[in-house]
C-alpha cells in the first residue's frame, strides 16, 4: 500500500520534473542582454590628444559610459580632433567626382576604428558598440560624431539603429552646435542608456521558415481545430438529444433515497450521506465522539431498517465494524470508500429499470476520449504557434480550451437521469408522502446546508458529523 | 428528519441537566445551531428550493459587502486628491498599455528588456483597464528613471498629467474598496457578520490602505487577489471539487501576475496535499490531496499565460524575474541603508514597529480623541493585540476541528502569505505593509467575531437563568396562591413561548 501511494506522487514529480528540463530554459545559453559589461577590456573614453577635456568632464563620460554598461550596453567612447574641417575634407573629395558627406567620413571612421580596436564583452561576440566623434581643431562647432556597431550588437533591448541616429540628431549635435562637446557626449549616452532601458525593442520580423509555418498554422491547423470543436460540440450535443429508452412506462415505486438519486442525477456522496444520517436519526447507528476528537459509529442491530438500501448499508458497515459492534479507524476514514459497491449497485439498479440513462458510463467516456484527443492536438499546436508567432493557433489553443473545459464540465455535471426517471420522479413528487420519506429527500438534495460551517467560532454538531461522513473535516 | 437528534452525546455534556448550573454547562460546551434545520413546507420541490435559496441566505451579506464597498470607496475618493505624490505611480501609468497590446502577444512589448524584467504585468494591465474605462489615453507617460531627478524625468516625459494621474487613482479607489468587501467576507466566513464588519471596518480606517488606494500603485490589486485566495481557499476546503482547485490554482497564478509572492504560495499547498495524501487513505481525501498537488502546476501555467513575455522561455524568464528583483531590492537596499532589512526578525520588527506607531487605525482614532480632548500626546496603535489573539484563536481552532478544514486552509495560506513576506523582504518600503493588513484583518474578525458569540451566549443565558430562577423562586403572594394547584412544574419544564429564549 505504501508502495502505491508513493507511486503517483513519485510520477507527478517525474513529470514536472521532466517538464522543466524540457523547456528551453536549459538550452538558451546567449549571453543576458540586461547584464553588466562593466568588466570590458577596452577603456570607457579615450581622447586624442589626451587633454582635449578636463578632468572632471573625463570623469563624468567615464560614469555615464559605466552606467550603460551596466545594463548591457557594451559602448566606448572614442574623441579624436582633426587639424581642419571634414567638411573641408569632403569638399576636396567632391572634386575627384565622389561626393561623401561629412557623416558619412565620420561613420566609415568609426566602423574602421571598431574593426580595428575589439570592442566586444567577449572574444569573437561582435557586440560592441562606438561612438566615435571628430573635432575639428578650428571649429568645435563642426564636430561630428557616429555609431559604429558590431554585427550582433544591435537589437539590444530597446536599441535599435534608429534610436541611436535619433540620439546622434536629436541630442549630441544640437549640443555640438554651441560648442558644448563633453556636454553633447554625455547626454546622448544618457539618452542611450535611458532607450537601451525603457525603449520599446524593435519587433521581430518572422523569417521565411516562420512565415511558412506561420501560414501552415494559420490556415491549416487552425482549420483542423475549427473542425474538432465542432465534431467535440456535436458529440455533445448528440448525447444530450439521445434516449433511448424514453417510450418506456416509469416504474412508479421509488424509495425516498432513489427520488434524491434521480433529482442529483447520480447516486453520490449525498446519497450515501443522507442513508447514512438517516440511519443516525433513526438510532440503527449512534455516534460516539472518542476523547481524541474521533467520530465513531455503533450499529445498533436491533433498530429495523424498513429501507432496502439503508439496510444495504447497515450490512455492508456490519462487515466493517467489529467484534463490539463499532467502525472505527481505516473504516471510519475511508465511510464513503466502504460504502460505494452499495451506491454504485443502487445505480445500477436504477439503470436496469431504465430510471437513469444506462449508456451515460460509456458517453461520458466517449466525451472525455474526444476532449482528450482535441486537448491533445491544442497541446501539439502550442510549439508551432510560438515558433512562428502565429496569432491565430494561439487563438485556435483558446478555442479548444474553452470547448474542451466546457465539454468536460457538462460530462462531470451531467444528469444521468433518463426521461423516464424523469417521468418517475414527477410523479413521486405528485404522491403524498410521510415526513421521514421527505425529510431523506430534502437531506440528500439539499446536503449543502448541512456543509456549510458558517457563521461563529463554533460548528455545530450536525455539521460536524455531516462533513465527517464526507471526509470533508470537521468543520 | 429532524436535525437536532442528530446532536452527538457528547462526554463532556452531562446528559441529564436538570439544574440551572448544569443546563448551563451543558450549554456552554453543546454548540447550538446557526443556520435553521431544512424546513418542510410542503411536497412541491419548488417551494422547498425557495425556503433555502442561496439569496435568502446570504442577502444580508451581500448588502453589507455593498455598503462597505461604498464607505470605503466615500473614504478613498475624498482622500484621493490629497494624498502625496510618488513616483512609483508613474510606472504603473506608464505601463499601462499594456492591456491594449495583450491582443499582440507576439508584439514588441512583450520582449526581453528591463521593463518585462522588471514587474509581473497584471498591476499595469488593471491600470490600463481602469484608465481605458474612464476614457484616458494608454502611453502618455514616459518611465521614471530613478538614476535621475524631476528636470530628466520631466525631460522624458515621465511625469504624468493631473488628469491621468486622478484617473489612475480612482482605478486604484475602487481596488481598495473591493478590498474592503472582501474583508467583510472572509470575516463573516472565518467568524460571524460582526467579525466581518470590524475587519472590513479596520481595513476602511486604516491609514496605509487609505494612502495605497489613493496611489496609482499595484498594491491593493495584490491585496485583493490575496483577500480572493483566502476566501477561494475556505471555499475549496468547504468542499473540494476541480473547479475550486482550478480557481484557487488561477488566482494564486494571477497573484503572481501582480506581485510574484502569491505564485509561492502553491508550494506549501502542494506540501499540504502531499502530507494527507500520506495520512489518508479515502478516495475523498485522494482527490483532495491531488487537488493541493496540481496547485503548482495550475498557478505557474495561469501566470505564463498572464505573460507573453513568458512564453517563449517559461522558467529561464521566471526565474529571471525572480532574480531581477531580488537585485532591484539589494540596490534599493545600497541606495537607502535605512530601509535594508538584515534578517527575518529585523522584517517582524519592522512589520511591528510600523503599523503600530506609523499606520493604525486604532492609533488613528486614539489621536482622534486626544486632539478632541486637546491631549498633547502622540497615540499609539493596538491593532497587534486583537489580530494577535485571533490568531492564536484561528490556531486553536485549526488543532480543535483538523487540518482539513477551512479555517485550517485559510490558516495556512495566511501563515505562508506572512512567512513569504517576512523571510523574502530584503527592503522595507511602506507599500510592502499592505498583505500584513490583509492577514491582520482576518485574524481580527477572528477575535472579534469570536467574542461577540460569547458574548451573545453569555447575554442570553444569564436572561434564562433569571428567568429560570424566577420561575422557581415566585413572589411569596404568588406562593401563597399556588399552594393548592396540584404540583408545582418539574425543573426541566420550558413553557413552549419561551423556549425561544
Amino acid at each position: 500500500m505504501t508502495r502505491t501511494r508513493l507511486f503517483l506522487p513519485g510520477l507527478v514529480l517525474l513529470l514536472v520534473t521532466g517538464l522543466l528540463l524540457s523547456t528551453p530554459a536549459f538550452v538558451n545559453a546567449e549571453r543576458d542582454p540586461l547584464a553588466p559589461v562593466v568588466d570590458m577590456p577596452s577603456p570607457q573614453v579615450q581622447t586624442i590628444p589626451d587633454d582635449l577635456f578636463t578632468n572632471e568632464q573625463r570623469a563624468s563620460l567615464a560614469g555615464v559610459v559605466n552606467e550603460a554598461r551596466l545594463f548591457g550596453v557594451p559602448l566606448v567612447v572614442r574623441v579624436i580632433t582633426m587639424p581642419t574641417s571634414l567638411q573641408t575634407l569632403s569638399d576636396a573629395t567632391a572634386l575627384t567626382g565622389v561626393v561623401p558627406t561629412q557623416q558619412e567620413i565620420v561613420q566609415r571612421m568609426a566602423e574602421t576604428w571598431l574593426a580595428d580596436e575589439a570592442v566586444e564583452t567577449s572574444e569573437g561576440a561582435g557586440d560592441g558598440i562606438l561612438l566615435l566623434v571628430v573635432v575639428p581643431e578650428n571649429d568645435h562647432t563642426l564636430s561630428t560624431a557616429a555609431f559604429a556597431t558590431g554585427p550582433n550588437a544591435l537589437p539590444l533591448n530597446g536599441l535599435t539603429e534608429e534610436h541611436l541616429d535619433r540620439v546622434l540628431h536629436d541630442v549630441i549635435y544640437p549640443f555640438f552646435a554651441n560648442d558644448h562637446i563633453a556636454t553633447g557626449i554625455h547626454s546622448g549616452v544618457a539618452y542611450l542608456s535611458y532607450d537601451n532601458l525603457f525603449a520599446v525593442p524593435a519587433r521581430h520580423q518572422r523569417s521565411d521558415q516562420q512565415q511558412t509555418l506561420n501560414d501552415i498554422t494559420s490556415i491549416a491547423f487552425t482549420g483542423l481545430a475549427l473542425i474538432g470543436v465542432i465534431a467535440l460540440g456535436g458529440l455533445v450535443f448528440w448525447i444530450r438529444r439521445r434516449d433511448p429508452h424514453s417510450g418506456q412506462e416509469a416504474d412508479q415505486r421509488l424509495s425516498p433515497f432513489e427520488a434524491g438519486a434521480l433529482t442529483r442525477g447520480r447516486v453520490d456522496t449525498n446519497v450515501i450521506t443522507a442513508a447514512l444520517l438517516h440511519l443516525i436519526t433513526i438510532g440503527a447507528l449512534r455516534v460516539h465522539m472518542q476523547k481524541s476528537g474521533k467520530m465513531v459509529l455503533a450499529i445498533q442491530e436491533s433498530i429495523p431498517v424498513a429501507d432496502s438500501f439503508a439496510r444495504d448499508i447497515m450490512q455492508r458497515l456490519a462487515q466493517e465494524a467489529g467484534e463490539d459492534g463499532l467502525i472505527q479507524g481505516a473504516s471510519m476514514r475511508r465511510i464513503q470508500d466502504v460504502l460505494s459497491p452499495v451506491g454504485d449497485h443502487l445505480q445500477d439498479s436504477l439503470a436496469t429499470r431504465n430510471l437513469f440513462n444506462r449508456d451515460a458510463r460509456v458517453e461520458t467516456t466517449w466525451v472525455v476520449l474526444a476532449s482528450a484527443a482535441l486537448a491533445a492536438f491544442a497541446v501539439f499546436l502550442l510549439m508551432p504557434s510560438m515558433m512562428a508567432m502565429s496569432r491565430l493557433g494561439l487563438a485556435a489553443m483558446l478555442m479548444i480550451g474553452i470547448a474542451v473545459v466546457a465539454s468536460l464540465l457538462w460530462a462531470a455535471r451531467r444528469s444521468w437521469t433518463s426521461r423516464v426517471g424523469q417521468r418517475a420522479l414527477a410523479e413521486w413528487q405528485a404522491r403524498p408522502h410521510s415526513a421521514t420519506d421527505l425529510a431523506i429527500f430534502d437531506t440528500i438534495i439539499h446536503q449543502h446546508v448541512l456543509i456549510d460551517a458558517i457563521g461563529g467560532p463554533d460548528v455545530p454538531s450536525h455539521i460536524q458529523i455531516t462533513r465527517r461522513l464526507r471526509a470533508l473535516g470537521a468543520g | 428528519m429532524n436535525l437536532a437528534k442528530l446532536t452527538p452525546p457528547s462526554p463532556r455534556v452531562p446528559r441529564k441537566a436538570s439544574k440551572p448550573s448544569a443546563r448551563w454547562k451543558a450549554f456552554r460546551h453543546h454548540a447550538r445551531p446557526t443556520i435553521n434545520p431544512v424546513a418542510l413546507r410542503g411536497r412541491n420541490i419548488e417551494e422547498r428550493e425557495r425556503v433555502l435559496t442561496r439569496r435568502d441566505r446570504f442577502l444580508p451579506d451581500i448588502l453589507l459587502a455593498l455598503l462597505f464597498f461604498a464607505i470605503s470607496l466615500g473614504v478613498n475618493l475624498e482622500a484621493l486628491p490629497s494624498t502625496p505624490t510618488h513616483p512609483d505611480e508613474t510606472r504603473w501609468l506608464n505601463r499601462s498599455y499594456y492591456a491594449r497590446d495583450l491582443i499582440d502577444p507576439f508584439g514588441p512589448t512583450w520582449q526581453d528588456y528591463v521593463t518585462t524584467r522588471g514587474q509581473p504585468p497584471l498591476g499595469s494591465i488593471v491600470m490600463g483597464i481602469g484608465l481605458a474605462i474612464q476614457g484616458k489615453p494608454l502611453d502618455s507617460v514616459g518611465v521614471w528613471d530613478f538614476a535621475y531627478g524631476r528636470d530628466w524625468n520631466e525631460r522624458m516625459g515621465a511625469i504624468p498629467t493631473e488628469d491621468i494621474r486622478l484617473a489612475g487613482r480612482r482605478t486604484n479607489a475602487v481596488i481598495g474598496a473591493l478590498v474592503v468587501a472582501s474583508a467583510f467576507v472572509l470575516g463573516r466566513l472565518l467568524t460571524n457578520r460582526v467579525g466581518g464588519s470590524l475587519a472590513a471596518l479596520f481595513v476602511t480606517f486604516h491609514p496605509l490602505h487609505i494612502i495605497l488606494s489613493t496611489q496609482a500603485l499595484s498594491d491593493q490589486t495584490l491585496a485583493l487577489l490575496l483577500m480572493l485566495i483566502f476566501i477561494t481557499g475556505w471555499g475549496f476546503a468547504k468542499r473540494p471539487t476541480w473547479t475550486r482547485a482550478i480557481l484557487l490554482g488561477i488566482l494564486l497564478g494571477l497573484g503572481g501576475s501582480v506581485k510574484l509572492t502569491p505564485l509561492l504560495l502553491s508550494i506549501p499547498l502542494a506540501g499540504f496535499g502531499m502530507l494527507r495524501l500520506l495520512v489518508d487513505r479515502d478516495r475523498a481525501a485522494r482527490d483532495y490531496a491531488f487537488m493541493l498537488l496540481a496547485q503548482p502546476a495550475i498557478a505557474f501555467a495561469t501566470f505564463v499565460a498572464s505573460y507573453p513575455y513568458l512564453w517563449p522561455s517559461p522558467i529561464r524568464r521566471t526565474w529571471d524575474l525572480y532574480a531581477f528583483r531580488a537585485s532591484e531590492m539589494s540596490d534599493q537596499s545600497a541606495a537607502w541603508p535605512s530601509t535594508a532589512v538584515t534578517s527575518p526578525l529585523d522584517a517582524l520588527g519592522r512589520f511591528g514597529g510600523y503599523l503600530t506607531h506609523t499606520h493604525s487605525t486604532s492609533a488613528r482614532f486614539i489621536q482622534l480623541i486626544f486632539d478632541r480632548l486637546g491631549i498633547d500626546r502622540v497615540a499609539s496603535g493596538y491593532d497587534f493585540i486583537p489580530a494577535a489573539a485571533g490568531m492564536i484563536l484561528l490556531l486553536w481552532w485549526v488543532c480543535r476541528f483538523g487540518f482539513w478544514t477551512p479555517r485550517a486552509m485559510v490558516a495556512l495560506l495566511m501563515g505562508a502569505e506572512a512567512a513569504t513576506l517576512i523571510l523574502g523582504m530584503k527592503t522595507d518600503f511602506y507599500r510592502y505593509h499592505l498583505p500584513i493588513i490583509v492577514i491582520m484583518s482576518g485574524c481580527i474578525a477572528v477575535s472579534i467575531g469570536a467574542g461577540w458569540t460569547a458574548l451573545v451566549r453569555l447575554t442570553m443565558h444569564r436572561q434564562s437563568l433569571l428567568t429560570s430562577l424566577r420561575r422557581h423562586r415566585p413572589h411569596p403572594a404568588t406562593r401563597r396562591q399556588s399552594t393548592s394547584s396540584s404540583a408545582s412544574p418539574s425543573p426541566d419544564y420550558v413553557p413552549q413561548r419561551e423556549a425561544s429564549q
